[in-house]
């Protein structure tokens, strides 16, 4: 054999056992290693706890110093799925903006962080001490039990009716129910001087269902072709409901039972679509001018009005007007 | 001669060679870097994050998952280490009443904890 085919042979040989070696008899340890280095479930649990944290109260600078070198793609991610797990859970509102300024500043968007993120979005608020608090040590701060106050007849507390009124409600037999509601508030738009009004669906906004053991909640808008006020529920059958516009608290706008559907409506349960109209905001008013276009000949009827707001002595006069494009 | 020294300049480069491949460029098992790799610091944060976490979900299964990924002599021995090292530092109760009451759930009660207790009841 020549030199060159014993060299071969022997960083073959020298390869393989050195990997041998390195693979299997030492690999290779870490120590003393930080977040970003763990292992891609560890790392994702790891930014998992720290977005949580950040949403009950940690400080903005701690969180930071946890997630730093984390690829932000990752923290993104984790931060919109647990803000949607949030979400889903009915955790404070509080909690729910946290975590979506956290996940804003780490650039994430969607109609999830843009709503709960609200307009402060480019940097979380961070008025929480940097340092941890000081120490304190147990024994030298007994806390004494609370003396209870006495405490008269309670006062009952009169709760305001909410303000969203029931303006239609329609029932339909389904095999399985469901609660749609449309949102809407009612405008006054003016056209050609006359004021009309109008219904316009109410987007990002929240409904809440809260049963015994449970709730659900749902966004306005997120279904436009069916009215940027729509949002729908799956319900269960025999199940009583509360719906609630915005927070789930004091008095609901309906109780709701899925009920079965009435004999002669078939075998099923029943399904409710319901229109509320939102009295919470001024009323809106809008403008709308006519823009004349070329076309066919249009009547156009005039009514002269005093400033006493009565027809003066012109009366109303009709004119017949074309329109043409000018060149 | 010639050829002898040839081999063992060859096995020389190819150890070198697995050297570098097996512990540079693709040492096994850098997918599983565990929470137990972590500086003490980090480790500490992440048993105090695991408290906070239980703290809130109560979710005791999970703690436990997360505990043994420290790889300790039992699970909950990192976590009894950390809140006595908090407690004997004179460390604020917000930060060591997440943990005894971890270390509780588990049933884990050590002498020093059994007096925090007492002294944090008042």
């Amino acid at each position: 054999m020549k030199l060159g085919g014993v060299i071969v042979v022997g960083v073959v040989l020298g390869l393989v056992g050195g990997l041998i070696y390195t693979w299997f008899v030492a690999p290779v340890q870490y120590y003393d290693t930080y977040p970003p280095m763990l292992a891609a479930r560890y790392r994702r649990d790891w930014v998992k706890m720290a977005v949580e944290d950040y949403g009950r109260g940690e400080s903005w600078d701690r969180t930071e110093k946890r997630l730093v070198d984390v690829p932000h793609e990752e923290i993104r991610v984790v931060a919109v799925e647990t803000l949607e797990h949030a979400v889903a859970q009915g955790e404070p509102a509080e909690m729910l903006t946290r975590v979506a300024r956290l996940a804003a500043a780490y650039g994430a968007t969607g109609p999830g962080v843009t709503l709960y993120a609200g307009a402060q979005v480019v940097a979380p608020a961070a008025p929480a001490p940097t340092s941890r608090p000081s120490p304190t040590p147990p024994a030298a701060t007994p806390t004494s039990s609370p003396v209870p106050t006495p405490t008269l007849t309670p006062t009952p507390t009169v709760l305001p009716p909410p303000p969203f009124r029931i303006i239609s409600q329609t029932l339909t037999c389904d095999p399985l129910p469901s609660i749609a509601v449309s949102l809407q508030l009612s405008r006054t738009v003016e056209v050609r001087g006359r004021e009309r009004q109008e219904m316009i669906g109410l987007p990002m906004r929240e409904l809440w269902l809260i049963w015994d053991d449970g709730a659900d909640r749902a966004i306005t808008g997120f279904r436009p072709e069916l009215g940027l006020g729509y949002v729908d529920f799956e319900v269960e059958p025999g199940r009583t409901y509360n719906l609630y516009v915005d927070n789930p608290h004091g008095r609901p706008i309906l109780t709701i039972q899925v009920e079965p559907c009435a004999p002669e409506d078939g075998v099923g349960w029943t399904s409710r679509s319901l229109v509320l109209l939102d009295e919470t905001q001024p009323e809106a008013t809008a403008t709308v001018t006519p823009t004349l276009t070329a076309g066919p000949a249009i009547d156009i009827t005039v009514t002269a009005v005093s400033a006493t707001g009565t027809p003066d002595a012109l009366g109303t006069r009709t004119a017949t007007v074309t329109v043409t494009s000018s060149p | 001669m010639k050829r002898l020294l040839g081999f063992l300049v060859g096995v020389a480069l190819g150890v070198a060679l697995a050297m570098l491949v097996g512990w540079v460029v693709f040492p096994l098992d850098r997918q599983e870097i565990t929470p137990a790799s972590m500086r003490a610091d980090y480790r500490a944060e992440y048993v105090r994050l695991v408290a906070a976490s239980f703290g809130a979900d109560g979710d005791l299964d999970v703690a436990e998952a997360r505990l043994r990924a420290l790889e300790g002599m039992s699970f909950t021995a990192p976590l009894v280490e950390l809140t006595e090292q908090w407690m004997a530092e004179g460390r604020s109760v917000e930060l060591v009443a997440p943990l005894v009451e971890l270390a509780r759930a588990f049933n884990v009660e050590t002498s020093a904890m059994v007096s925090y207790v007492a002294g944090a009841d008042g």
